[in-house]
Order: structure tokens, then sequence, then C-alpha cells
């Protein structure tokens, strides 16, 4: 198993540095010269001159890549261009509460997703299956900012239960978990039914029967584990979606995380942040497939052996 | 469109295959009642401004803020123009980013899971690694990524949303390339003579037909909400517009005072992008179970 | 012989898809005797498989359906039988051993739990008592290194293995009836015999009564103290293993007989019956196997025969018995 984590680690390299470069780039992308962008179109010499000494922009490009992976080993992520502040200082205070947030959600989602998945599975066919799956098509198709709007006008508005904006206290977490979850629960719901109904048609079910178990026995005891294992896969890649879903939903509820940071920082074109949080989240993606691999190990005995 | 279609299924399944997909698709009463509701749509897209009951653009600062009634069915925003109106006309904007988007992807997409699947080899590892970069990000981060780079705007919108769209059909017809290719049908016509590109847009293409509108249905409620999203970011359509997201944005300042700002663009998008994602599983179960979501 | 432990009268089991009725099972009758091994022998389609289903209740999550006749055990007749009373049932009284052992068992769980579970659920002992008794199944099934192999997943074990998994777990709660469908079919012809040996065995000590279900005459031979031959969801003939094998009666035996290599036998050439099992669509107004038997008279095209016993005790479906003049 060890072996197997270790060997993961390494295929991450060269796709770190694939990374890296794509993120280099990202600048350079932009049509026309940044710092122009960047100063407006009234700025003199001077100032783009400036950003582009601020930007790094005024070095031959293998050169800056250079520089900037130094920089990168030395932990600088460069200094925002709208507050003058290092990225990183700024991006350790955002990070925790996305990083909460993604996890509320995914609980949410995993609990309620599951759940539903589970009951329609069960009472297929039934009333209860054809709400559940209808609920969860709305899921998918519900815009997460309006579904947040409506809870915030509906719980913070008029009960004044939770903040309406803001994270002041654990109160902060409760609607945009929620509201980002829901869509992750929808798909989960939906793939756990399918993963389910699969899986019952297996023989080893009909062993389970021959034995003498009750039909929730079997879905319990022996059905379950076996869909777990493409569920935890699936819900594991749903974990990008909250992360691009958290960027609308941090907006949505002004909360101080790295997604709101990320639509502030396209809104003011401050490209080092840009480029520090597209390298953040595609660490991120890497890390959440290398644990999902390691997941999927434990669940599916097969897989362990096979490395 | 239709008879090349037409063709295909003739091709393959010899018995009335329309009749066939009718029976199968009747039975589904929630995809039936979708499909009804986007034919509405479209309609709406089409003629809105002239059904409108008002001047979507006209602001009226003696009736601003006011609740649904008689006058204004959906109420009247800070401008005091009518919501109802501005949903009616917006319907087009939403439609046509949506169907241009995944048009644009959707014909990208086909010809490089076209050319993947037929030449394999090294234009195959080359389109597939680029479709596993494409989809290792979320739809939204990727269109954020490039809005970053290009500027906010629905034209870049568009851009944004349709390239994500490109690896989901990319991989769709590969695979199906992959089986075509091999099938004896294909080898009798290339053994006698046919060229490539015939076989593959006489042959192939459209036996990916019915996987092809399969997805592109369902890739059509999720780009339309991703680009109301982005419209709602302040990155996609600009607040004069009556883009339903960014109605929805512009509403957000009144959620104490008039919440039916919000409530009604927003039922808006998710009604379409529900029948959207409807009619995708509808078809999916007449058509193609092998798509899966 | 002595007592019935299973009486099956008049089953029709039936599977219902789109409105249109398929008769698997129509109106078939046998019966089993404690300590016996009864063969029922067919081809696929016969209905064999879905006789041995009814017989457990397992066609629930099918589109099949017991709709009529009796299924007696004991004092309960299964055939009505609630769904509780049958969880009694399977696997402690009635068990059952599938064709595919590599298939039948859950990939994920260790193979300890998986024979287990059902002591504890049938037997009222503790999780010990029951990895001491489930360690002792395996030994007697002769797995070698039983106590390891408790804690090995399925995937490490052959096919071989884990068929006598299955039939360790299959007896492990002393059942009166082991129903055994296709038990050998996925298996090599080595370990086929050394299955077949053991079953023997575990008959001679148990005392379970065994339903083997299988195309396979050879399999028949070696196990089966009668045999019934199913054809198109009927049985058409019943008989003890010598009888049969010395003489068939109904045409479709001989044809299956005729069909099988014997050894020591210069055979010039092998027989197989010609034609294919009736679909619903297909299915002959009168006897069943008139399309393909060598012997068709006009009137097997117009009544199906009933399964009654000629002058010599011999139970076969045919018109053929009343003429009394065929070989």
């Amino acid at each position: 198993m060890l072996k197997f984590i270790l060997k993961r680690i390494l295929q991450m390299i060269p796709i770190l540095f694939v990374v890296t470069i794509v993120v280099f780039l990202f600048v350079h992308m932009i049509p026309g010269n940044p710092a122009r962008i960047v100063a407006g179109a009234d700025a003199d010499q001077a100032t783009v001159e400036m950003i582009e000494k601020k930007l790094g922009l005024d070095k031959p490009i293998v050169e800056q890549y250079f520089v900037y992976i130094g920089n990168l080993a030395k932990g600088d992520l460069g200094t925002s261009l709208k507050t003058n502040e290092p990225v990183l200082q700024e991006m350790k205070s955002r990070f925790m509460p996305t990083f909460w947030l993604t996890v509320w959600s995914m609980l949410f989602a995993v609990i309620v997703g599951v759940g539903i998945g589970i009951l329609s599975a069960m009472k297929r066919n039934s009333f209860w299956d054809y709400l559940g799956m209808f609920g969860a098509v709305v899921g998918i198709s519900i815009p997460s900012f309006w579904l947040g709007l409506l809870l915030m006008q509906w719980f913070s508005v008029k009960l004044g239960w939770f903040p309406t904006t803001g994270l002041d206290s654990w109160q902060g977490y409760v609607l945009p978990s929620i509201t980002l979850g829901v869509g992750v629960a929808a798909i989960i719901a939906r793939f756990t039914r399918s993963a389910l109904i699969d899986v019952l048609k297996e023989d080893y079910i009909r062993t389970g029967r021959a034995k003498g178990f009750s039909e929730s026995k079997i879905m319990i005891r022996q059905a379950l584990k076996n869909a777990m294992v493409p569920v935890v896969t699936m819900t594991g890649l749903q974990f990008g979606f909250l992360l691009g879903g958290s960027v609308v939903i941090e907006t949505v509820f002004g909360f101080p995380g790295l997604g709101s940071w990320l639509i502030d920082a396209v809104a003011t074109r401050d490209y080092p942040v840009i480029q520090a949080e597209i390298l953040l989240f595609s660490l991120e993606f890497l890390l959440i497939n290398l644990l999902v691999d390691v997941i999927y190990g434990f669940l599916n005995p097969q897989i362990r052996y096979d490395d | 469109m239709t008879t090349i279609q037409e063709n295909k299924v003739a091709a393959t399944q010899p018995a009335s295959p329309w009749r066939e997909f009718w029976k199968k698709f009747k039975r589904q009463k929630l995809a039936f009642a979708s499909a009804i509701f986007i034919v509405l749509l479209f309609i709406v897209a089409l003629i809105g401004p002239w059904i409108a009951p008002f001047d979507y653009t006209k602001a009226d600062y003696s009736q601003i803020l006011q609740g649904p009634n008689d006058k204004h069915w959906l109420g009247t925003d800070a401008f005091g123009r009518d919501i109802l109106s501005r949903i009616l006309v917006g319907t087009r904007t939403t439609l046509l980013v949506g169907l241009s988007a995944v048009l644009a992807g959707a014909i990208i997409g086909t010809i490089l899971g076209l050319l993947s699947g037929y030449y394999g080899k090294w234009i195959d590892s080359l389109i597939m690694r680029f479709c596993d970069v494409l989809l290792a990000f979320p739809g939204i981060l990727l269109a954020i990524g490039i809005i970053a780079i290009l500027g906010p705007g629905m034209i870049n919108v568009v851009v944004a949303v349709g390239i994500f769209t490109i690896p989901m059909f990319a991989r769709i017809v590969r695979s199906n390339t992959l089986v075509y290719k091999n099938s004896l049908y294909v080898e009798a016509t290339r053994s006698l003579g046919a060229a490539n590109l015939y076989i593959i847009f006489r042959h192939i293409l459209p036996a990916s037909f019915s996987s092809i509108i399969v997805y592109f249905t369902m890739r059509l409620g999720t780009a339309i909400l991703t680009a109301a999203s982005l419209s709602f970011l302040g990155l996609g359509a600009q607040p004069p517009s009556p883009e339903w997201g960014a109605m929805l944005s512009a509403g957000r300042d009144y959620l104490t005072t008039a919440p039916y700002i919000t409530y009604f663009p927003g039922l808006a998008i998710m009604l379409t992008v529900l029948a959207f994602n409807l009619l995708g599983d509808g078809l999916r179960d007449a058509l193609d179970p092998k798509v899966k979501d | 012989m002595a007592e019935k432990v299973l009486d099956v009268v008049d089953l029709e089991t039936h599977f219902i898809s789109d409105g249109k009725v398929v008769k698997a099972v129509d109106g078939v009758s046998f019966h089993l005797y404690k300590g016996e091994t009864l063969g029922i022998v067919g081809e696929s389609g016969s209905g064999k498989s879905v006789t041995s289903l009814s017989v457990m209740q397992l066609l629930r999550n099918t589109p099949g359906k017991i709709v009529g006749g009796t299924i007696q055990f004991g004092t309960l007749d299964i055939a009505h039988a609630s769904d509780k009373q049958m969880r009694k049932i399977r696997g402690n009284q009635i068990s059952m051993i599938f064709q595919e052992p590599m298939t039948s068992l859950n990939p994920v769980y260790k193979i300890g739990r998986q024979l287990t579970e059902g002591i504890i659920l049938h037997k009222n002992v503790s999780k010990k008592e029951a990895t001491q008794r489930a360690q002792q199944m395996l030994e007697k099934v002769g797995i070698p290194r039983a106590k390891q192999i408790l804690n090995e997943y399925p995937h490490q074990l052959s096919g071989g293995m884990r068929q006598r998994v299955m039939i360790a777990m299959a007896m492990a709660c002393d059942p009166e009836i082991l129903i055994a469908d296709e038990p050998t079919t996925a298996l090599d012809v080595t370990i086929q015999a050394q299955i077949l040996e053991l079953m023997n065995e575990l008959r001679e000590t148990s005392q379970t009564s065994i339903l083997m279900i299988t195309h396979d005459l050879g399999v028949v031979a070696e196990m089966c103290d009668r045999v019934v031959v199913m054809y198109a969801g009927q049985i058409v003939e019943e008989a003890p293993i010598e009888a049969l094998f010395a003489q068939p009666k109904h045409p479709y035996t001989q044809g299956l007989l005729a069909s099988i290599p014997k050894l020591g036998e210069e055979v010039e050439e092998l027989t197989s019956i010609s034609g294919t099992v009736p679909t619903p669509e297909t299915m002959p107004s009168g006897c069943r196997f008139e399309p393909r038997c060598p012997y068709a008279m006009a009137r097997c095209k117009e009544q199906n025969p009933v399964l009654k016993a000629d002058e010599d005790g011999r139970v076969y479906r045919c018109w053929l018995q009343e003429e009394g003049s065929h070989e």
C-alpha cells in the first residue's frame, strides 16, 4: 500500500511541472500587453513599465520562468497588484475558510446523497424513488447562487437564524455549506442509486438472498460496500465541482475564502493572485485524486494486491 | 441534420425507427413535457420583444420595486422596469449563449473525437491528453480562467463554456468511432476503396448521432447554468442586459426589501435547465442507453 | 424409500414482461426423498433453473412469479410462504450453490465473514463459535490452510476452491436440502470430479438430500439416484438412474443420451438432436418435442401427451407409450 502511494506521488511530479508552466504562461496568454491592461488606457509609459517589472515581464521568457520557479521554491507567490501585500500571506488567511466550507458541504452532500440513493434503490420504482430522483434532477438544475439567495432570504433575513454574510462564527458556514452541497448531493444520489441497482444484479447478492438475509440486510451488509467503490471515486471527483462551486457561493455569501478572492482578482486583473490561485487549485486537484485512489484501494481488495 | 439522422437510423434499425423511438419517448412523461416547454422557450426567444407587455429597457421611476400586481405580473425592478418583460426578452440571450457555446464545443469535440478514434496513434494520444487536462478542472473554474485571460463579456463566456464542452464530446465520439471503425460494415466499405473522409462522415459520424444528440441536450442545461453563473459573478452579460443571471445579480441588493426580483429570473433559469436535463434523460433512455450521466 | 422432504405438485412459474407471459415452468411435479440425490436434467430454457429458484423463492426481483401449484416442505407450502418464513428456511434448511463460483462470492469481504454471517443469522451462536464452525466446514470441504483462508478475499482463491467455499457455506447450517444449480459447469474437468466426489461424501455423512440441476448427463450418472428430464417447461420423463441409462423411454431422453460419447465404444457418429428448444412464440400446440422428434406422428401435432406410467412402471410423456412399439 505504501509503495502504491509512493508511486502515485512520484507520478505527480511531471504533472506538477506542466502545471507550473501553464500557470507561468497564463500572463503571456493575455492578448495585448498585460501591464497596459492593468494600468489602464490612460496610464503613462512609466507606470506601465513599473507594472511590467512587478509582473516580471521585463526579462526574456525563459529567464522569467526560472525566476518564477525559484520564487515558488522559496514560497514566494508574488505580490498582489491591488494591495501590494505578498500573495501567500492573504492566501494563508483565506485557505482555511474555504477548506472547511468544502469539507462541510461534502459531508452534507454525502449524507443526503447516499441516503436518498439508498432509499431510491431499495424502494425502486415506487413513489419515493420517483420523488428522490426528481429531487435530484432539480438539485442538479437549480442555480446555486439562486438557491443561496433564497436560503439567505428565508433563514437569515426572515428568521434571523444565520448571518446574511461574512464569517464571524460557525453559523456563517451553515447556509453556504448547504447551498454548495445540494448539487453534489444530487449527483451522488443518482450515482449511488444506479451503482446499487447494478450491484443488486450481481451473483453474490443472489448468494446473500440464498443465505436467508432480508432485503434491507442485503442492501446494507452485502451491496453497499460494493456500490461504494464507484461512489467514492465519483464523490472524490466531485470535490472539483465543490471548488468550482465555492467561487460562486462565496461571492453570494460574502464569504472570506479563496473563491471570492479569485473573482475579485479577475475583476481587478490582479494577475499574481489569479496565478497563485490556479496553482493552488491544481495542487488541490492532484491531492484529491491521490486520496481517492488510496481510499479506492482500501475499499476494493483486488486493487490493493495488483500493485 | 434531420435527413442524415433519418438515414442513420434507417441503416441500423430497419423496423420503423422513428415509431420505435416515439413509442419509447412518449412513455417518458416528464421528458415529453420538457420537450414541449423547450419548444415554447424557443418561440419566446424568437418573438419575446413583441409579446413583452412593456419595453424591457424603459425605466419608470414612478413604478420602482413594485411587487407582483395586476399591471406588472412579476413586479418591477429598482429602475421600475417590468420583470416579466425582461425575462421574456432575456430568453433569447440565454438560449443563444447556451446553444452557440454547446454547438461550437460539440462540433470541435466531435471532429477531434473522430480524428482521435479513426486515426489513432499519436493523434489519438495528443488529443486525449489535451482532453484529460481540460477535464481535470471543474468547468466553471476553467471558464473563469479563460475569462481572466480574455476579459469579461458575453462572447468570451460563449468561448469559455464552449471550450470546456469540447473534451466531453471528443471522448464520446472517440469511443463510438472505435466501435464502428472495426465493424464489418465499415470494413466492407473500405474494401470497396472508399476514402477515409467519406467513411468518417458518411458512416461513422451518423452512427454516433444518437449519443451526440443525447449529450448535446444534457450539456445545454449545464452550459446555460454556467453562463448564468458567470453573468451573476459579473464576468458575463453586464447589468443593463436582461440576461437572467445578470438580473439576479442586480436584484441581490434588494434581498430584504424586494426579494421577488431574484425569485423569477432564478426560477426561469431553473425551469429551463431542468427541462433540458429531463429531456436529456428521456432521450437517453429512448435512444441510447449506453450514455451514462 | 423413506420420508419425502420435498414434494412439488403442479408447479407453474410464469415470467411476465411487456405484457407477454412466458410459462417457464408449466405444471411440474416431483418429490425428493431424505438422503436422496435427484437430478433435474434439461437444456438451457427447459425451466430447470427456474424450478430450483422457485423452490428457494428466489424469484423476487425478477419478472418471474409462482402462479400455481404447491411446494410442500415439511408442514410448510413454500409456494405460499411469506418472506419471513422463507428467510428462516433459506440458507438454513434449504441452501443452494450456483454455477458461477467466480462471481457468487462477494469480492469485498473476507471468506471468514461470508461464511460466518449465515451461521450467525440462523444458529444462535457467538461470533467465535461461528468462526470455529466456519473453519471446521472449510476443513470438511477439503480446503488446506483453512484458518488462513478465513482471512483471505475471494479473488485470492481458484475457481475450484471458491466452489468448495460455496459448498461449505451452503452446508454450514446442516440443511435438509441442498440445491446445486450446475455446480461444476464452470470448472475444469478434474476439479469437476473432485467437487462431485465431495458432494457425494457430504451427502453420505450428513444425510442431506440433493437436488442436482444440470444439463450434463455425466454429472447425473456420477451423482443421482433418480432423474427428472425437463423439456420446454415440462417434465418429459422420470426414472431411476439405471433404468434411464439402460433404456431411455422418451425420444428426447434418447436423443440426449445419444449425444454423449460413451467410453470404450466405437462411435461412428455422434448424434445430436436437430433443431432448438421452442421459444414462447414457436411453442407447438401439441407435443412440445414434436418438431424435433424422429418418431413424430399426426397425433403429436394436435395433442400434448400426459406424463404417466406405462405397464412396466416407466414414467414418461409420449404418445408412443400407447403404441408400445418403438425401440
